[in-house]
């Protein structure tokens, strides 16, 4: 509005008369009122389904109708059309048949094999290898226990041993492991599993009589040497 | 009787004999605020009946207030349905009313023309009402809000969902074009 414009209104008056205003009551306007009234809040009676309401969103129900479209057009293209190559098919075919042919090749070289071996004999071979061990070990130990036990019995304490006393040691264990390395050799010649298990037991007790026999004269050597003279 | 505390319980019992009697009693009153804020007569009818109602239904929300003041009550949501129902039509409304076809009619812009004092004491309130009617609904709006209803210019604003400033320019624009029409009425 231009500020050259004057407001002649009087507001005042103005407002005192529309607010005093009032119209006359008809004799019409309660029917006509009852009728709007009755038409606005009483739909029951001209449309029943209209008060029936489904909780039904289409923010929820519209992405799930367009996924369910894509969902059955990725299947339906799916079924239908082969996106693989035919080069590809082609190697695999060719690597099937590579395969196959490779495997009925195997298959013959695996049955010649075990025609030719039997299963039996190696096993027994392994068994009786894996006992020479365990008996070897057993022996080791049980012979130095014998030569520890011997040591004992001569009153030999550590704090005594000089480096001749260290010698016999080391030829008493050196004694005893050409025993068992003989005696390993001598059960590895036999065969008969059960012929080995009679010997070695022979064998250990002829050998722990023979140790215990030689360390003594062993030692009065070294301390016959030791004495002065 | 109105104010009654049995009224109100009959009426948020939506007894249609309570509803007759509030009608009776505030029909003059309300009719009045509906002629000021349509265009014509039918539309104030109109007007009256979707206010009323609304107000009505509102009234059964206020089961619990008991210091429920009825008159002051019914007036705010009147005026709060008018505008609904004005806001609800504004698209059809600016149509018929911006568009005149009136033949042999020459309208001056020069602000200074028939710049005359007019007694208001003098003016029959229909050629007021007239004047009003004849205003852009959202001039009207503001109009009767800020001037004749004494709202602020932030409720006037709240409730019509604009900026202050717009309501401000309606408000100049409705003084002036009513001083016109008042004047262009008057001559008649």
């Amino acid at each position: 509005m231009s500020g050259h414009f004057v407001y002649e209104l009087d507001e005042r008056k103005l407002r005192v008369k529309l607010q005093e205003l009032e119209v006359e009551l008809k004799p019409d306007a309660w029917s006509d009122f009852e009728l709007y009234y009755k038409s606005t809040n009483n739909p029951k009676n001209e449309n029943p389904f209209q008060g029936l309401k489904i909780p039904f969103s289409m923010n929820i129900f519209l992405p799930i109708l367009f996924g369910g479209i894509i969902i059955i057009i990725a299947i339906f293209l799916y079924k239908f059309i082969n996106i693989k190559n035919l080069n590809d098919n082609k190697q695999l075919e060719i690597n099937k048949a590579y395969n196959e042919a490779f495997n009925k090749d195997t298959n013959t070289k695996n049955q010649i094999q075990s025609n030719s071996l039997n299963p039996i004999d190696s096993i027994k071979v392994t068994s009786a290898t894996n006992s020479l061990n365990v008996m070897n070990e057993k022996n080791i130990v049980s012979k130095t226990d014998s030569a520890n036990t011997a040591l004992k019995n001569a009153n030999y304490t550590p704090g005594k041993l000089n480096s001749k006393n260290i010698d016999t040691l080391q030829l008493i264990k050196n004694q005893a492991a050409k025993l068992t390395k003989s005696e390993a050799n001598s059960i590895n010649k036999d065969s008969d599993i059960s012929k080995k298990k009679k010997q070695r037991k022979t064998v250990n007790d002829s050998t722990q009589e023979k140790i215990i026999e030689e360390i003594p004269n062993t030692l009065d050597e070294s301390d016959a040497s030791l004495k002065p003279n | 009787m109105a104010s009654s505390t049995e009224f109100m319980q009959l009426l948020q019992k939506k007894d249609p004999k309570a509803l007759k009697i509030l009608f009776e009693d505030y029909h003059n009153k309300l009719v009045a605020i509906s002629i000021r804020y349509s265009k014509n007569d039918s539309q104030a009818q109109q007007l009256f009946h979707f206010a009323f109602a609304q107000c009505y239904n509102l009234l059964q929300q206020e089961r619990n207030n008991k210091s429920l003041d009825l008159g002051a009550f019914l007036n705010e949501k009147f005026i709060e349905g008018c505008i609904q129902f004005i806001k609800s039509i504004r698209n059809e409304y600016y149509v018929s009313s911006t568009v005149y076809a009136i033949e042999g009619t020459s309208t001056s812009n020069n602000l200074f023309d028939n710049d005359q004092w007019v007694d208001l004491n003098q003016v029959d309130t229909q050629i007021l009402i007239q004047s009003l009617q004849q205003l852009v609904p959202s001039q009207r709006l503001v109009f009767n809000l800020q001037v004749i209803d004494g709202k602020s210019l932030n409720d006037a604003a709240n409730l019509l969902e604009s900026s202050i400033e717009t309501v401000k320019s309606n408000l100049e624009k409705a003084r002036y074009h009513l001083q016109k029409n008042i004047e262009k009425n008057l001559k008649k």
